[in-house]
């Protein structure tokens, strides 16, 4: 017979628990209302029978079609950029890190661009999200070509930095070769960052790198923890440092390469978000990674319901107003570190 | 357990930091290494620590090669207190002292009564139980260094090696601190801290490790190794000595004049003060 011994639980992680459970709650409800959400009025309940069903009536189509892939990638675009947000301030132990701080969130979108240009997203239905992934997976070989595999954290940055403006430069090139204006305008406005008229086919390309990705960034959060302490705290507690820095640079070009070949550049979810978690969960770096991915997801579909109901036509672009929302948050979050500095 | 090092020498940037040191630590010790700045004196714990490479010379635990050891393993035998360690994002203190306990996790994370059992002793050693509820940007240097300390003891590993863990604290915390680390190794750890305090390493060390200019002028017990003309080769200083209850003291007092100094090879110090 063996005695059951209480196992005493941190009360932090406990809270942690339960703000992840309610925010994924309000993720799974925002979904459903991001569903419900249109321009055409849809009687949800006859497309959900007629999908189910399997008969291609009007209103199963718009749900299949247009509704459900907005939906889900606004959440998991949304998760991706405030995963990789929180991911990216811990091992930079900068709260002013965000997603692309490595310069992947620029080569995805010149990836994405330079399918557009080549004219191959004509050709091939999905040559964007494709060539986003593309660049973001170059770019992280680039960034570790450039800084080396022993390299410490600040080489990484000034890759990233380089990196970043590089591909800048070259979409900057992209537009001003554009063969026409209207395709360079095309590609401004994908630029800007939207998930309307989004498949199905995006969300299955997309899936399975977040899903690694993510796997592969939660996998650090012990690590990140230790480095709260610094680096030579982290390593002697038998965190190998190196092999964070390959976790976390691969995982962040999995995720926020998807998240930008398919949705173009969202701007502040990534900043941002893990600044409204991060007092809810101690200020545990390991602890803020899943409730900011899932507030994220929150923000992030929020913000689409929020371009779908305002009466402007066409409609905002999700980056625009991801960013209009995210930048007074900026100078307040500046503030506040005066104020405590 | 026990440490072995042999020949340790470790160069950066062209500047030799490191020339050739052998030392030990050994299970129930409390070592001092003391010596001017720029001695080597960190880049010999993190050595130790397992935390670089030296160019030349061996490292052993228990006779096993330290760099063979898998990281874990070593994290969970030697313990390492970083110089002017910081605390990055303001956590509360009960769960900064619970890193320490990160080695000896699963890989589900969760934490066991041995865990609380560990930690809760090492915040009573270093006096900070009262301030576990508080979050790490609230705290004063002193205070801070001394949860650190705890974390570091959380481990409960049976090395301990700690850069400077008394620099930032007030008397009545330096002495409380050198007579936990003096405990912590008479309940059979092998402890080696860093210090500049002389009348600390004096009174509360076994051992004393006096390196100069990267090499090992002397290792062995405080009386012989802090005698006036390695204390002034080292140095270059005077000292007041006496004996307090039969505990030796020891006071610096006076520079001397640098001539005779060991230096670091790039430095021409050969001119007497007068002259310059």
């Amino acid at each position: 017979m063996s005695i059951v011994r209480p196992r005493p639980i941190v009360p932090g992680d406990r809270r942690a628990r339960r703000l992840s459970l309610w925010l994924a709650l309000a993720t799974l409800l925002l979904l459903i209302v991001s569903i419900g959400i249109g321009y055409a009025p849809l009687d949800i309940f006859k497309a959900l029978q007629d999908g189910l069903a399997g008969r291609d009536s009007l209103e199963s189509i718009v749900l299949v079609e247009l509704r459900l892939p907005r939906a889900l990638l606004g959440a998991l675009v949304g998760f991706a950029l405030g995963l990789t947000g929180a991911a990216m301030q811990g091992l930079l132990r900068n709260p002013l890190a965000d997603p692309g701080v490595l310069g992947v969130s620029a080569a995805a979108a010149f990836g994405a661009v330079l399918a557009f240009y080549s004219g191959l997203s004509l050709l091939v239905p999905l040559a964007l999200p494709l060539g986003g992934l593309a660049g973001a997976l170059v770019a992280t070989g680039l960034v570790y070509g450039i800084a080396g595999r022993g390299a410490g954290t600040m080489a990484l940055i000034l890759a990233g930095v380089a990196l970043s403006s590089l591909c800048g430069a070259l979409t900057a090139l992209a537009l001003n070769l554009s063969p026409n204006p209207y395709a360079a305008i095309e590609i401004i406005y994908w630029l800007m960052g939207s998930l309307a008229d989004r498949s199905l086919d995006h969300v299955w390309l997309v899936l399975g790198p977040i899903a690694l990705g993510t796997a592969l960034i939660l996998s650090t959060a012990p690590a990140l923890d230790a480095l709260t302490l610094g680096e030579d705290s982290a390593a002697s507690l038998g965190f190998d440092l190196a092999r964070l820095r390959l976790k976390l640079v691969v995982g962040a070009a999995l995720v926020v390469g998807s998240a930008v070949a398919v949705s173009g550049a969202i701007g502040f979810i990534g900043l941002v978000v893990p600044h409204l978690v991060r007092p809810l969960t101690g200020h545990r770096p390991g602890r803020l990674l899943l409730p900011s991915g899932l507030a994220g997801a929150v923000l992030l579909l929020g913000a689409d319901i929020l371009v779908r109901l305002l009466p402007v036509r066409p409609e905002l672009k999700l980056g625009v107003v991801t960013a209009l929302i995210g930048a007074p948050f900026l100078f307040w979050l500046i503030w506040r570190l005066r104020r405590t500095g | 357990m026990r440490l072995d090092a042999r020949g340790l020498s470790l160069t950066r940037g062209g500047h030799r930091i490191l020339d050739g040191v052998d030392v030990a630590l050994r299970a129930g010790e409390f070592v001092a290494v003391v010596g001017p700045n720029g001695a080597g004196k960190s880049s010999l714990l993190r050595l130790l620590a397992g935390l670089a490479r030296p160019d030349a010379g061996e490292i052993a635990c228990d006779g096993v090669p330290l760099g063979k050891l898998p990281p874990r393993t070593r994290a969970r035998s030697i313990a390492y207190l970083e110089q002017r360690a910081a605390v990055h994002w303001p956590m509360r203190v009960d769960e900064i002292v619970a890193l320490g306990r990160l080695p000896s996790r699963g890989p589900l994370g969760a934490a066991t009564s041995a865990d609380a059992a560990a930690i809760a002793a090492a915040m009573e050693m270093t006096t900070t139980t009262a301030l576990a509820g508080r979050r790490a940007d609230t705290l004063s240097g002193g205070e801070r260094m001394r949860v650190l300390l705890a974390r570091a003891l959380a481990v409960g590993a049976p090395l301990l090696l700690a850069d400077e863990p008394v620099a930032a604290l007030d008397p009545h915390h330096q002495l409380h601190v050198m007579a936990t680390l003096r405990e912590t190794a008479r309940r059979g750890a092998g402890v080696m801290i860093v210090l500049h305090d002389l009348a600390l390493a004096t009174r509360f060390c076994d051992r004393v490790v006096l390196l100069a200019a990267g090499r090992c002028l002397a290792d062995g017990p405080p009386a012989e190794v802090l005698d006036d003309r390695r204390l002034a080769e080292a140095y270059a200083v005077d000292v007041l000595r006496g004996s307090e209850g039969g505990e030796p003291w020891i006071l610096p007092w006076r520079r001397l004049a640098p001539a005779g100094v060991v230096r670091t090879g790039r430095d021409d110090q050969s001119k007497p003060e007068e002259t310059r």
